[in-house]
This record gives structure tokens, C-alpha cells and sequence, in this order.
């Protein structure tokens, strides 16, 4: 099986189609052939990948899943064991609660919480070096990836997948749980390395599926 | 740790590339999209393309420039040139910019640089600003250098920080394309009134003086004719630099 379908949720705010085309273009440069659909709406439909992509504010995050059905969608997707992505403000929206938006309860597929970075100096913007933990990234370790953000995940280090250190704070950049995987970063603005970790997500994804 | 930026400027008129000597001598040099590939191959961390076309077709080639190298380009990139309108900058977001880069219409109406930070983040705002030595001290100008607002630099960059500003792209009119270094004098002072990152932009001629930058506090160093001409090779520049301690994405 070298064939993937992939759906990527387009409810939440964000550049969308930037992420699809780095998708595109990363699975042009591996030996995985994808099929690739933006999701609206919660219509049925089964992915081996889903991508929860999204920038911006924790609350209207969960608003957008919550107003469009997409939180049963994501659910159902994990049940069946499939492969989720969140990215950047999407994998923050994996865990249980952010300090951005107190009360607000997140998709809480992952345990831990979203906290605001101790840097003077935010959002945290830029490219930054990651430290891959799991023997399947460890490789990719070094790479520069471009990073937009104000809030960390504060999780435990089981779920930890990759680091990252700005002003002396070191927070996870990547994380992962069973068939859940998260990037803080943007792998669709990171340019070769971004396509370098993509294309290792999707043989991540074979193996796992 | 968070990387140094090298950034590379194109200003892009009627859809061709051109860089000013003072803002004047407009040269062609070639297809925007074309010269961005090139460099983010070569490992520039970000572009910025200002669009100086005056005519009424402008609108409709910044739309088609940023979803060019949206489509094409893997790097972050901002736009800028003559954005006066909130629904402008939006769209061009929409397309695909990571960023705007507003300068005089963010001196004539102030108020667009909050809206935009309030919708996309503050990382979305670049404010670019041009100034000058003056008999007031360094002084703020728009309309690519020609007109003096009679806004003194430090006040200035205290209110787009406060606005909501993500950045100050910070060009030296006296240094711009002279090749004889950056404005450290004027790096210096911004760097001590705001938090926020400053682009410092117009003089660079030699590695040396990205170098000179990042030591006095520039987050980023930004270029355009000594790439167009290939008098500094990017990657070359950036070996340089690590050697000489400065954190950057190689």
C-alpha cells in the first residue's frame, strides 16, 4: 500500500492551501502517491491521514471544529486508529486547555495544556532548530523549521517528539501519541526540511497504518 | 536557538524587478518569481517584495504576484508598496502572504496597522520605515523617500510597537544603496526603544556588514541589489556568519 488519502480540515483560520500545496509537492518527492481533499464540512468520509491545521486564537479554533461537526469527525478518526496531524495552532487544539482561552475545553486527545511562552520577545517568529527524540525523526535532528507563535504545549514527556529553545525555554516543537502527531512549527513554510519531514510523516504514516 | 534572518528585497514594478540606487535609477533585473526560487534554493530565510507600480493596474499585479509565489515558493514572504487600504491587505493575506508591509499608508492612517494585527496576529505587520538625518534628528518619510512627515524616528517606532506592529523594517534613505554598511547608529536607537523584531535594510556591500548588524542587535538583515548582482552568494554569506558565531539556519 503506497497509496494515502488525505483529508485536510479547512474550517479553521489559516492559510490552507499553502499547506496543501507543500502536501502536494512533498508526496511528488517520496514514493507515497496521496489523495488529497479539503474538508468544510462534517460529511462522512474515511482519510488514512487527517491534518487539523489552523493559526490564530485557541477559542475560535474550537469554535470553528465545534459550529462545523468536525470534532465527531476527528473523534471517529482516532477510534479507527487513522493518523491525525495537528499543526501548529491545530496541535495545540489537540490537548485539553489553553491559558489563551481559559474555560475552553480543547479536542483533549493528548494530556496536557497550552501555556504562554516566558520569552520578552513574541510571537516567537522565525526559524528555530529542532531536536527529534523518536528513532523514526531522530535523523532530521538539526533542521531549521519556520515557527509563528505565542503559546507552548506543556505535556508529558512520553508524548514529546520533538524540542525546540527559545530564550532559554525549552518546549516540545513536535509531539506524538500512538497515531497522533503534532508540529508547532510550519513544515509548509520550512521550505526543503519542511518537505523533508513531510515526506517522512507520510512513510511514518505506512508503517503505523 | 532562533535563527538570524537574511532577507532579499525585490521590488517588483509592473510585474519586473527593479532596484533603486536612493530610490531612483530604476534597473530591470528580472522575473520576481523566478529570482525568489533562486534564492530560497540558495538559502535565504525570507522575501520581501515591494510592488512600486503606480499605475491603476497596481492591485491586480500584487494579487498576482503574491499567489505566484505562494504557489511556487516555500519560504515565508511579505508584501508591501503602497498598501493604503484595510481590504487590500487583507486579500493579498488571503492569497498567501504571510505578512504586509505597510509604510505610508500606515503614517497617513495609523489605525491599519491594529486592524490587521486584531484579524491575523501581529506577525502578519511589518511596518517599514524609511528615514533620514534631518535637522530635527532622524526623521520619518513616505512616499519612497520623497516626503518628510516631520515624525521624529524614535516617536515613531513607539507607536507601531503600541499599535500592534509585529515588526519595523528599518531603511537608512542615507545609507540605501550606497554598499558602505548599515545604519548601525539608527539600528541602535530603534533596538533600544522597541521590543519587537527590526529588519535593518539599505547598505549593505559586503559580508562584513551583515555581520556589523547582527552584533548591534538587528534580528534580521535585509538586501536586494547585492543578491540581484550576485556580488554576495547567500549561502557563502551564511557559512561566513556561523563562522563569526551568528546563529543561522544553514
Amino acid at each position: 500500500m503506497n497509496n494515502l488519502s488525505v483529508g485536510i480540515i479547512a474550517s479553521v483560520p489559516g492559510n490552507i492551501m499553502n499547506l496543501y500545496r507543500g502536501i502536494e509537492r512533498a508526496s511528488n518527492l517520496s514514493n507515497v502517491s496521496l489523495t488529497i481533499e479539503l474538508i468544510t464540512s462534517s460529511a462522512k468520509k474515511d482519510y488514512d491521514i487527517l491534518f487539523l491545521p489552523g493559526v490564530g486564537h485557541f477559542r475560535a479554533g474550537m469554535e470553528k471544529l465545534n459550529e462545523n461537526g468536525l470534532v465527531e469527525l476527528i473523534n471517529d478518526h482516532v477510534i479507527k486508529k487513522k493518523i491525525l496531524v495537528g499543526v501548529c495552532l491545530g496541535m495545540q487544539l489537540l490537548f485539553e486547555e489553553s491559558e489563551e482561552a481559559p474555560g475552553v475545553s480543547g479536542l483533549s486527545l493528548l494530556k496536557g495544556k497550552v501555556i504562554k511562552l516566558k520569552a520578552p520577545r513574541l510571537p516567537h517568529m522565525g526559524w528555530n532548530s529542532v531536536d527529534f527524540l523518536d528513532d523514526f525523526f531522530r535523523d532530521l535532528s538539526k533542521n531549521f523549521f519556520y515557527f509563528v507563535h505565542t503559546y507552548r504545549v506543556d505535556c508529558e514527556n512520553d508524548c514529546v517528539l520533538g524540542i525546540t529553545e527559545y530564550y532559554d525555554e525549552i518546549f516540545p516543537a513536535a509531539v506524538k501519541k500512538e497515531n497522533i502527531i503534532g508540529f508547532q512549527f510550519h513544515p509548509e513554510k520550512s521550505h526543503t526540511a519542511g518537505l523533508k519531514l513531510l515526506g517522512r510523516l507520510f512513510e511514518w504514516s505506512l508503517y503505523r497504518l | 536557538m532562533l535563527a538570524k534572518r537574511i532577507i532579499a528585497c525585490l521590488d517588483v514594478k509592473d510585474g519586473k524587478v527593479v532596484k533603486g540606487v536612493n530610490f531612483e535609477n530604476l534597473r530591470y533585473s528580472g522575473d520576481p518569481v523566478e529570482l525568489g526560487i533562486r534564492y530560497s534554493k540558495e538559502g535565504i530565510d525570507e522575501l520581501v517584495f515591494l510592488d512600486i507600480t503606480a499605475s491603476v493596474e497596481k492591485r491586480k499585479t500584487m494579487v498576482e504576484t503574491v499567489e505566484k509565489v505562494a504557489k511556487n515558493i516555500m519560504i515565508p514572504f511579505t508584501i508591501g508598496g503602497g498598501i493604503w487600504e484595510l481590504d487590500l491587505a487583507f486579500e493579498l493575506i488571503y492569497r498567501g502572504a504571510d505578512k504586509v508591509s505597510l509604510n505610508s499608508g500606515a503614517v497617513n492612517n495609523p489605525e491599519l496597522i491594529t486592524k490587521i494585527a486584531e484579524k491575523f496576529g501581529s506577525q502578519a505587520v511589518v511596518v517599514a520605515i524609511d528615514a533620514k538625518r534631518t535637522g530635527r534628528g532622524f526623521e520619518v518619510f513616505t512616499h519612497s523617500g520623497r516626503k518628510a512627515t516631520g515624525i521624529l524616528l524614535e516617536d515613531w517606532c513607539r507607536t507601531v510597537e503600541e499599535l500592534g506592529a509585529g515588526e519595523i523594517l528599518l531603511t537608512s534613505i542615507d545609507k540605501d544603496g550606497v554598499k558602505e554598511g548599515y545604519d548601525i547608529e539608527m539600528l541602535e536607537i530603534v533596538r533600544n526603544i522597541v521590543t519587537i523584531p527590526v529588519i535593518i535594510s539599505g547598505g549593505a556591500g559586503k559580508k562584513e556588514h551583515f555581520l556589523e548588524a547582527f552584533k548591534n542587535g538587528a534580528d534580521a538583515a535585509l538586501a536586494a541589489s547585492v543578491f540581484h548582482y550576485s556580488e554576495i552568494e547567500i549561502s557563502e554569506l551564511k557559512k561566513y556568519l556561523f563562522e563569526n558565531g551568528v546563529t543561522v539556519r544553514i
